[in-house]
């Protein structure tokens, strides 16, 4: 620990080094010194330390990860539905849904979908009622009200365009940039 | 990446979808390499760690409830497959592997001459940080390398932020007095 001449220590200022200097610091030019060149040795220790996975992390690691990944089956579940015009059975993914409500979110330039969770709420044969989680970023400012209405048009059309449905119930979450949730809602059709 | 896409790339991954996670695996693979070096001394250590922790993360995904939480409960995986692997027996003893080092290959753009001062300087550093007690040491890693907030950390190492703000207090204060 070195003592500095105003009688603080290199202690005092490595406590709040990441806060904003105080009064004192920016008026005591041995506080102002010592500070700056504890900032410079850290931004060095950083930087030395940071340089070493950048430049390490070769591609033959990531490889060897996502063919790990790739063998693993996403887990996914089925449902015996029934088809829109018709009404004759068809078994169906959470996938197929998701990636048919995906296409119709695709053109959206109010919200952008982050994630899509899918399930069946009856318990008859062939399923009709179905609960569909969404949670969405706005992309621009909407209200709540049409941020929903945007959100069961895009559902609706990606669910109806494969199975049929007699009831549908939409949970929305509207999370913030950061995914911290700002609102949750429930919608039916 | 911005925010907003690695939202979305979680998302996609929760539903199953192998290729954003990928991107995942791409993005944060380096931060996630850098927290599991404060647990070991040698880089196939670290790899093997962070191999686990991707395909442990990806198994697990379904128990995550919010895209925002990801990179915390991410790092968690780590920390949990890190412990685990240092208090396996065949762990018990540190080692300090500079030949493992030196076969990592070199990006181009850099000259021999460069990344030997490049790889002593990192070593060093390393080294340094290898002196510090495991809980500063972490500390330090997530809040000053990886610009996790205090919070983050906290969770991450099932500790109070003000912990936090003073293990990497002392962290500062062992690495000055390493370093001068």
């Amino acid at each position: 620990m070195k003592n500095l001449p105003c009688g603080r220590t290199t202690d005092d200022i490595l406590q709040k080094l990441d806060e904003a200097p105080s009064l004192h610091e920016l008026e005591c030019r041995w506080c102002h010194q010592e500070r700056r060149r504890l900032k410079d040795q850290d931004a060095k220790m950083l930087s030395q330390l940071r340089a070493s996975s950048s430049a390490d992390n070769t591609p033959e690691f990531m490889r060897n990860v996502l063919d790990k990944i790739s063998n693993l089956r996403p887990l996914q579940r089925s449902w015996d539905a029934a088809t829109p015009e018709t009404r004759k059975p068809v078994r169906v993914s959470s996938t197929e849904i998701i990636t048919r409500i995906r296409a119709e979110f695709s053109e959206s330039r109010k919200t952008q979908l982050n994630y899509t969770e899918v399930r069946a709420t009856d318990t008859s044969i062939p399923h009709t009622m179905w609960l569909i989680r969404c949670t969405v970023s706005m992309l621009t400012k909407s209200t709540v009200h049409e941020i929903e209405q945007e959100i069961l048009t895009h559902v609706n059309a990606g669910l109806n365009s494969m199975v049929a449905s007699d009831h549908l119930t939409v949970e929305i979450t509207v999370e913030d940039v950061h995914g911290e949730v700002l609102v949750r809602s429930e919608i039916q059709a | 990446m911005e925010a907003l896409e690695l939202l979305a790339l979680v998302g996609r991954s929760r539903e199953g979808d192998q290729q954003a996670f990928a991107a995942l695996v791409v993005e944060l693979s380096p931060g996630l390499r850098r927290y599991c070096r404060s647990f070991f001394n040698n880089w196939q250590d670290v790899d093997d760690a962070l191999q686990d922790t991707w395909v442990k993360a990806w198994k697990s995904l379904p128990t995550l409830n919010q895209n925002g939480a990801f990179k915390t409960w991410l790092y968690r995986v780590a920390r949990n497959i890190c412990l685990d692997r240092v208090r396996s027996p065949k762990n018990q003893v540190p080692s300090i592997d500079n030949e493992e080092l030196a076969l990592v290959a070199a990006p181009e753009y850099l000259s021999p001459e460069n990344v030997a001062v490049q790889r002593s300087e990192t070593e060093r550093a390393w080294s340094i940080l290898a002196t510090l007690p495991s809980a500063l040491r972490q500390a330090f890693v997530l809040v000053c390398l990886e610009e996790l907030s205090y919070q983050e950390a906290a969770r991450i190492t099932n500790t109070s932020e003000s912990t936090i703000r003073g293990r990497i207090a002392r962290a500062r204060k062992l690495i000055t007095e390493a370093v001068s």
